[in-house]
Parts: structure tokens; C-alpha cells; sequence
């Protein structure tokens, strides 16, 4: 049981780090969020949606109105790095972004820093307005490439050691040997 | 109910003794089932596609991304409550286990049926009993080792996608749930399609019927939750077909609001509980049929 674990636990940490650093490469970090508020939305009573998210590199926004009503975007820096405290988002002055009374966008957000940011839609006027937003991340995932290289390197390191090592420490064969001995 | 602790208490003793006295068998037995039934690559194929859904429902899907609501204070400061947070928090732990669903229900009967079916057709079966093993330890070998490759390699992936968007382990209870959930819905389609292995013989029928009962359950359990509105069906019957999406709607309709009623806690443990019964008589009614079934 012992030899098939020793032989088997590098197969899989490099089938791990490879699944990781492929998958990495081809799919991109995009997602779509919804914000929708029926006509004369009251902020103070109802609030806004919002919505959290973790980046570490510049990300491009694209959203669009469904049926042209305008509508104003905004990107903050959060400041926090935990969820146990009350969020106290910046006034308007402090935006990555703030992209006011428009029906549609298309915008790249230079991120400062590793951290959480927060992406809120408010409506321009009294119209009722439903805006798609898609957020595309630009760059590795960091998390995700770093464990891929982790786990790829100590597999491949673990099956040097078990395989080629041996070889090179082995002395010569004997004469009269049999093959394969 | 000091007479049933006892029971079990006894039970576990026994069971300890068995496993000290049969250390080597075991050890052995699984050396040899890992040499036939999962040789390079079926466990890390298994690896590498549960670790794919992970990275996929991570980096395209709305994981990562927490919903607040955010409210106007004095002076035009806007905040998010810590409460809002701690709801919103669940979200990327909630999106994995969905997109394991339909993977579980494909994987499952085709790695039974290449590991119990196949040996029938192969003739490995019948080389597997000619060593000191009971018909009851090989299926049990065989139920067990399905069990827990999948649920292990599915649990390590949830945790490793919650660890991925930053929020580790923040949600224990939410976290168990889920992984409940996969682990009840394992058990079951692992006992089922063992079942239709031993019965068939058949690795083809084996995974085209295991595929087909739990593709129809998954779906009729959809189909059932749209009708739920127009006429009453009890949760804990319903979750029967897919004891993890039930789990997942109660958690989704707790934490989020939602203007559908979440199935109750009792409907998920009965349909848990039920499920496990049912997986049980399952096991037991497969060996009865494996004890007098003739191995070719």
C-alpha cells in the first residue's frame, strides 16, 4: 500500500498543479451582475445593491441599460480585510470611478492594490432602470497560480527523488546479470 | 436510549477488533483493488475534472462577488451592515456544490461501472474472490473505496474554492451542510448503481441505467420545485431525488432573500435520513443477490 501511495501521491500533485495552471490560462475572471430598481427608488428607506468583490489587478467594466434610461456607476476602494466590521464606503470624492448619468459604459479600473473594492449602480431619475454589468479581471488569479506552482513543483520534485535518484545512485550491474534485474 | 448507545458502543468494539485483527487482509485488499480498479489516471482524472468545475465556477461565475445591500446614513454615508455581510458572505461557498450536481450524477455510475461491472465482463471478479475475501467485504471494499474517493476529491474541492475567494472556513455551519449534502448524495448513487452492477453484470446497461435514474431524479426534482407553487409536495419526498440541491435551496432561500418559502430544516433531515435508509436497504438487497449469483 505503502509503494502505490509513494508512487501515486506525485502523479496526482502534478496532475493538480497542471489542471490548475490550464484551467488558469484559458478561462478568464468574468462575471455578470444585475442591478435593478423599480421608478422612483427611495435610497433612503430601500437602499441600494452593491456588490463586494476581491481583485488584484485591473479590471474592465461593461454595462449597459436595457432600455436606455440612464443610470450612474460607481467603483470604491474599500479599505477593509475583514467581513466582522461595520463597511463604511467613501463619499462620492474618493471613486476608482464614478460615472454619472450615462446609458451605458465601457471603462478600465486601475486597482492600486490587492483588496476589496465595491461596484454600486444608482439611478439617474425617477425611471425604473435594470443595468447589466460585466466585470472582466485582467491577470492571474493569484491564490490559484501560486497553489498550481506549489503543488506542480513538489510533485515533480517528489517524483525526481523517488525515480531518477535511484538510478543515479545505483552502481554498475554486475556481469552475468540478468536483464532487467 | 442508553440501550441503543450501548448497542452502538458494542458495535464500534467489535468492529475495532475485526480491523485489529485483519489489518493485513485490508491492507492487502486494497493494494490489490487499487491495482485493478483504480490504476493511472482514473483517480486523477478524477482530480482534474472536479478541480476544472471548482476553477471554472470561480473564475466565470458570480463566485466572488458579495451582495450588499447599502444604506444612506447622515451626511450621504453610505453603509453595509455587518449582518447584510455575514448573509452575503455564504455566496461563493454556495455556488461549487451546485455545479458539482450534474458531474456527480455522470461520474458516479461510470466509475461504478468501470470498477464493480467491468470485473464481471473481464473476469477480474472472479480472480478478486479467489483470494481469502467474503463476498460481503467485496462489495463492501467496492461500495466503500466509490464512497470515499468521490466525496473526498469533491469535499477538497469545495474547500479549496472557498479558500481560493478569500473567505475561509467563515461559514462552518453552511460549509458541514454542503458538504453533507455531496456526501449523502455520493452514498446514494454509488449504493444504487452498485446495485444495477451486480444485478446486470453489464458495465454498458450499469452506466446508462445509473446515469439515466439520477439524470431523471435531478430533473424531476427541478420540475417538482416549479410545480411546488401550484400544488403541494412534501420537501423531504422531494429531496429524496437530490438530497444536495434540496440542502442547497434551503440554504440559497434562508440567506438570500427570497419570496419562496425555504424548505424546512426537519424536511432536510428526514430526506437525509431517508435517503441513507434507503441507500442501506440498497447495499443489503445487493448483497443478497451478490451472495447467490453465480460469478463467471
Amino acid at each position: 500500500m505503502m509503494s502505490f501511495l509513494k508512487k501515486r501521491i506525485p502523479m496526482i500533485l502534478v496532475v493538480i498543479g497542471i489542471t490548475l495552471l490550464i484551467t488558469l490560462y484559458l478561462v478568464n475572471f468574468s462575471s455578470t451582475l444585475t442591478f435593478s430598481y423599480p421608478a422612483n427608488q427611495n435610497i433612503k428607506d430601500d437602499g441600494l445593491t452593491g456588490y463586494m468583490f476581491k481583485a488584484q489587478n485591473d479590471i474592465f467594466i461593461r454595462a449597459n441599460e436595457r432600455e436606455g434610461h440612464r443610470f450612474s456607476l460607481y467603483v470604491f476602494d474599500l479599505n477593509v480585510t475583514t467581513s466582522e466590521v461595520d463597511i463604511q464606503i467613501p463619499q462620492n470624492g474618493t471613486a476608482l470611478i464614478a460615472v454619472e448619468n450615462v446609458t451605458s459604459l465601457e471603462a478600465t479600473v486601475v486597482i492600486p492594490k490587492n483588496g476589496f473594492y465595491l461596484i454600486y449602480v444608482t439611478p439617474a431619475n425617477t425611471l425604473p432602470i435594470t443595468v447589466r454589468a460585466t466585470i472582466i479581471m485582467t491577470g492571474l488569479n493569484f491564490t490559484i497560480f501560486l497553489t498550481g506552482i506549489i503543488t506542480l513543483g513538489t510533485g515533480v520534485l517528489v517524483l525526481l527523488f523517488n525515480e531518477i535518484l535511484p538510478v543515479l545512485t545505483s552502481g554498475p550491474k554486475e556481469d552475468g546479470a540478468p536483464a532487467g534485474s | 436510549m442508553s440501550r441503543g448507545f450501548q448497542y452502538i458502543k458494542n458495535l464500534i468494539q467489535k468492529l475495532k477488533i475485526w480491523i485489529e485483527l485483519n489489518k493485513k487482509s485490508i491492507a492487502g485488499w486494497l493494494e490489490l483493488e487499487s491495482h485493478i480498479s483504480y490504476r493511472f489516471p482514473v483517480i486523477e482524472s478524477i482530480i482534474g475534472m472536479f478541480l476544472i468545475i471548482t476553477v471554472i465556477t470561480i473564475l466565470t461565475g458570480s463566485l466572488g462577488f458579495w451582495k450588499l445591500t447599502l444604506h444612506q446614513e447622515e451626511g450621504n454615508q453610505l453603509v453595509a451592515s455587518s449582518d447584510d455581510i455575514g448573509y452575503a458572505d455564504s455566496s461563493p461557498l454556495l455556488s461549487i456544490p451546485l455545479s458539482f450536481v450534474f458531474p456527480l450524477v455522470i461520474l458516479i455510475p461510470l466509475l461504478v461501472s468501470y470498477t464493480t461491472a467491468r470485473g464481471f465482463e473481464t473476469g477480474t471478479t472472479k480472480t478478486f474472490l479467489s483470494y481469502p475475501i467474503s463476498r460481503f467485504q467485496f462489495l463492501m471494499l467496492k461500495t466503500l473505496s466509490g464512497i470515499c474517493i468521490t466525496g473526498c476529491i469533491s469535499t477538497l474541492s469545495i474547500i479549496f474554492g472557498s479558500f481560493v475567494v478569500g473567505r475561509f472556513m467563515t461559514q462552518l455551519s453552511i460549509l458541514m451542510a454542503i458538504i453533507i449534502g455531496i456526501w449523502v448524495l455520493i452514498i446514494f448513487i454509488v449504493s444504487m448503481t452498485t446495485f444495477y452492477a451486480i444485478l446486470l453484470k453489464s458495465s454498458i446497461a450499469t452506466s446508462f441505467l445509473g446515469i439515466g435514474t439520477f439524470f431523471l431524479g435531478t430533473i424531476s426534482y427541478i420540475q417538482l420545485g416549479w410545480l411546488k407553487g401550484y400544488a403541494y409536495f412534501p420537501d423531504s419526498i422531494r429531496g429524496i431525488l437530490n438530497p444536495l440541491l434540496l440542502v442547497h435551496e434551503h440554504l440559497v432561500r434562508l440567506y438570500f432573500d427570497s419570496p419562496l418559502l425555504p424548505p424546512s430544516f426537519e424536511d432536510v433531515m428526514i430526506s437525509i435520513t431517508l435517503c441513507l435508509i434507503i441507500s442501506t436497504l440498497v447495499f443489503v438487497l445487493t448483497w443478497k443477490i451478490f451472495e447467490h449469483s453465480e460469478v463467471k
